[in-house]
């Protein structure tokens, strides 16, 4: 059945591969994905280690409802210590390669030591090697995945690999399946490169049986339709994730030349323009809503290139945050971004801070080897980003993400860079919407908005559907308020995401079929369902809050291990100090508010049963089950 | 199933946008690539796919205007 | 009425939901390699292709089965696979031209599209459209119409011109 998926521990300093049964009672506790990944880590590493030495410990996961017809059950989802911010590191991408390693008889990967030279993994059909992968390093993200195909002579294998950018150790590298499919945050990608992995290739014709397969295909079958019929879904079908443009630097909620400015005046790389260049759209395993777009590009030195994307993140990155307003340059860097394999967030950000470092004078001429570094130079900007992956120059340091080139250049660089934990920022400007900015000061794995944004705020819903929405499964009768400037029940807003996220996750769903972009897709009650058809373990909606409550909390006792603090929970000054200059008369003159901003992470504190100082009650623990931790049982 | 789930799937809203400025809804006639909002007169670039209709930006031409206008109103 | 399970490869976003709705509506569970219809991909272009049984008039397998297990169902238009005739040697699946005819390797049998007796799944799941079940005598006229919008137009502006 679905659940007899195994677990393997592959020791690439030893070459031990040891295989175990995935027990009952922990899918009972964690389900599977992002949830046992977490139990995973926090039982298997030890506290301090440097996250690119060998004492890492990387995991590579499916979600326990990966290939099964719950609604676009595809995703990957990869962890390890983050060589970023050196606390969780946790990234999960589509694609095809979860539901080949499902095929391939495993669940879970769990990677430990270093091997001596460049290897990959082959897993087909219940055995794993460990194969010389000296031939693969060097080669792009694409290349590598079709030599390992043309070696092992099957063109139906599905591989996860790093580029040059995993290679050469940068901070923030991917793990990457297919052309554009990313585990983007969190530097996974570098994980790999130390350990000499160059990638896991996978193959399988193992069963996943359905437990009531008729239930769960007419299930899902509704499900298809009503997620289908949804706006949100013939939009997303059409434009993917670069729709949400057309709200945000619209409305003056996004970053322009790095935080100087909350909207590009004049922007012009909508979506609309994908026109020109796409040849059609793409889906991941098992997904309707396809919101990736296949394209080419028409002219200059890339020209007859073919790539995947852009997503919206690479609009903010190669557009609105280095200042540049040309649809082809956001073309070009996605595509040099995913060859190389690293984070097209993080790669954006850092350059984007870079640029007003050069404008201010904190680097010159000679930091950069002469490279106009100005808001607005594509050409300067693309080079950057080669030099970042290839570690040449400035971009050796800005390699190193946030923090550490921080300290590299020194004066009062830190000052302009929108970071938490480390991790740069989302192109998106907070200042405005307390929910969002409380969001990335709190996720575990760094500035996110993939661990809880309560994306439908911006919806301005009625109160009576949010209470709808936010009012179970976990009773909860505070406020809630329906104007996204307000603080006013933000907490709960973001806490629910977080466990609806930390869910979804564990299962291998996109996000994009649950209450992200959209208030009307699944939640908790039709996880349930989803959970009971396809696999026969029975859930209560309030049950599976528990779950994630309990793998959210492993987050946060993996990162107070590693010395977290309330002061790690916060934004940067300029969120409080300096108010947006531009946009909509609703975003303009903003800033947050330091008091009520505090009330907030209290708030949230309290909610999640944290004390004042962020760290869970013993009461919590004992009640979730986390008293016992680290238990090894696996 | 929540209020705004049983709208949309009656597919009500495909041919409708909602102003950025005011959050008014309302419905451009059908292939219009321009259309003014009813209620605060704001103006917006609308583009299609079929009948489903979507922001595509503000008139940056007469951006710095209008802005100026609603403020005066507000 | 006689329909055709036709394709339409421009609509196929390569999801690969078609292969996996037939594998637990035949099998009960999820397993491409025991699907009756494949999505073909060439990644590093984007392309992307559902194969399956064709269903022919003048079928190989047909020809080639030496047990007669094989045979034109024309009620539902479709070639018939009688497993109680069946004896496992796989000619059929030599003989196939498309790669229509599989082997299971987990029921140890020979396996084809059997268009779910009249009501195909993929076509069910193929949420875009690529997979469409259609009345036999229309075919060429859908398709005459889709293609035929565009030559419609050049041509009404040379007449108004
Ligand atoms: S379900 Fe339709 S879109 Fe998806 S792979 Fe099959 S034919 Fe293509
Ligand atoms: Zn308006």
């Amino acid at each position: 059945m679905a659940l007899n998926r195994k677990i393997a521990y592959v020791n690439l300093t030893t070459g031990e591969i040891k295989t175990a049964p995935i027990p009952v009672e922990m899918r009972q506790l964690y389900l599977g994905g992002r949830g046992l990944d977490m139990y995973l880590l926090y039982n298997h590493l030890k506290p301090g280690v440097d996250a690119l030495s060998p004492d890492n410990v990387l995991t590579v996961s499916a979600g326990l409802l990966v290939g099964t017809p719950a609604s676009a059950s595809a995703r990957t989802h990869v962890g390890a210590k983050s060589p970023l911010t050196g606390f969780v590191g946790s990234s999960n991408m589509g694609g095809f390669f979860a539901p080949e390693l499902r095929f391939a008889g495993f669940d879970h990967l769990v990677v430990k030591g270093k091997a001596p030279s460049p290897v990959y993994l082959w897993v087909h059909d219940g055995e794993i090697e460990i194969r010389d992968g000296s031939k693969l390093w060097g080669e792009d993200v694409p290349t590598t995945q079709d030599l390992i195909r043309e070696e092992l002579g099957d063109p139906e294998i599905k591989a996860l690999c790093i580029g040059i950018g995993g290679e050469n150790l940068v901070r923030y590298a991917n793990v990457m399946t297919g052309i554009k499919n990313a585990a983007g945050r969190s530097g996974t990608g570098a994980v790999m490169g130390s350990k000499n992995l160059k990638a896991i290739a996978a193959r399988g014709t193992q069963d996943i049986a359905i437990r009531f397969p008729k239930e769960a295909l007419e299930y899902n079958a509704k499900l298809l339709e009503h997620i289908g019929s949804t706006k949100f879904a013939q939009i997303m079908q059409k434009w993917g994730t670069m729709f949400i443009y057309g709200v945000t630097n619209t409305t003056g909620l996004v970053r322009n030349r790095n935080f100087q400015s909350n909207q590009q005046v004049g922007g012009n790389i909508e979506c609309e323009h994908i026109e020109e260049h796409a040849l059609g759209t793409e889906g991941c395993y098992g997904c309707i809503i396809h919101c990736r777009h296949k394209y080419m590009i028409r002219k200059g030195p890339y020209a007859g290139t073919y790539a995947e994307g852009p997503e919206y993140t690479s609009q903010g990155a190669f557009g609105m945050e280095v200042g540049c307003n040309n649809f082809e340059t956001v073309l070009i860097g996605n595509h040099l971004v995913n060859k190389y394999g690293i984070d097209t967030l993080e790669t954006g950000s850092i350059i984007a801070w870079a640029m007003e470092l050069y404008e201010k004078g904190i680097l010159t001429d000679k930091d950069t080897d002469g490279l106009k570094l100005e808001f607005g130079n594509d050409e300067a900007m693309l080079e950057m980003i080669k030099r970042i992956a290839e570690r040449k120059g400035l971009g050796d340091i800005l390699a190193e993400g946030p923090l550490r080139a921080a300290k590299k250049i020194g004066k009062d660089a830190l000052k302009y860079c929108i970071q938490v934990k480390g991790m740069s920022n989302l192109h998106s400007d907070e200042r405005p919407t307390p929910s969002l900015a409380l969001g990335i000061a709190t996720g575990s794995r760094g500035s996110d908005h993939l661990r809880s944004r309560p994306a439908i705020d911006l919806y301005h819903l009625p109160e009576k559907v949010l209470r709808s929405i936010y009012g179970g499964p976990k009773p909860y009768d505070g406020p809630l308020s329906s104007d996204y400037t307000s603080y006013e029940g933000k907490p709960r807003m973001v806490q629910w995401h977080e466990m609806l996220y930390e869910a979804i996750d564990c299962t291998g769903v996109c996000k994009f079929h649950s209450v992200f972009l959209s208030p009307n897709l699944i939640a908790f009650d039709e996880l349930s369902k989803l959970i009971y058809h396809n696999t026969g373990l029975e859930f209560t909606p309030e049950e599976i809050w528990d779950i994630a409550d309990r793998a959210y909390t492993v987050e946060r006792l993996f990162n107070l291990r590693e010395g977290l603090t309330r002061a790690d929970d916060w934004l940067v000054d300029r969120y409080f100090d300096e108010p947006t200059p531009v946009g909509l008369p609703i975003v303009r003159g903003k800033t947050l508010d330091r008091a009520k901003f505090k009330q907030m992470v209290d708030e949230y504190y309290s909610l999640h049963g944290w004390d004042e100082t962020g760290v869970p009650k013993p009461e919590t623990l004992k009640k979730i089950g986390l008293d016992q931790e680290p238990s090894h049982m696996l | 199933m929540t209020e705004t789930q049983a709208s949309s799937k009656k597919g009500e809203r495909i041919g409708e946008v909602r102003c950025q400025n005011c959050f008014e809804r309302f419905s451009p006639a059908l292939g219009a690539d321009k259309a003014l909002c009813p209620a605060c007169g704001f103006e917006w670039l609308i583009s299609w796919s079929g009948t489903l209709a979507k922001i595509r930006k503000p008139v940056w031409e007469s951006w710095e205007r209008q802005l100026a206008q609603v403020s005066k109103k507000g | 009425m006689e329909k055709i399970l036709v394709v339409n490869h421009e609509k196929c976003t390569g999801c690969r939901l078609c292969e996996m709705a037939c594998a637990v509506k035949h099998v009960g569970a999820n397993n491409p390699a025991r699907s009756r219809i494949h999505v073909v991909k060439w990644p590093r272009e984007g392309f992307e292709l559902p194969m399956l049984c064709q269903q022919c008039e003048k079928a190989p397998c047909i020809a080639v089965c030496p047990k007669n297990a094989l045979s034109r169902d024309s009620a539902l238009n479709r070639v018939n696979l009688n497993y109680d005739l069946c004896i496992g040697c796989k000619m059929c699946v030599i003989a196939c031209p498309f790669g229509g005819m599989g082997v299971d390797i987990v029921a140890r049998q020979v396996i084809k599209c059997d268009q779910c007796d009249g009501d195909p799944t993929c076509v069910r799941f193929c949420n875009p459209g690529a997979l469409q079940f259609v009345p036999a005598s229309s075919v060429n006229l859908i398709k005459k119409r889709t293609v035929g919008v565009k030559l419609a137009e050049v041509m009404r502006k040379a007449v108004a011109a």
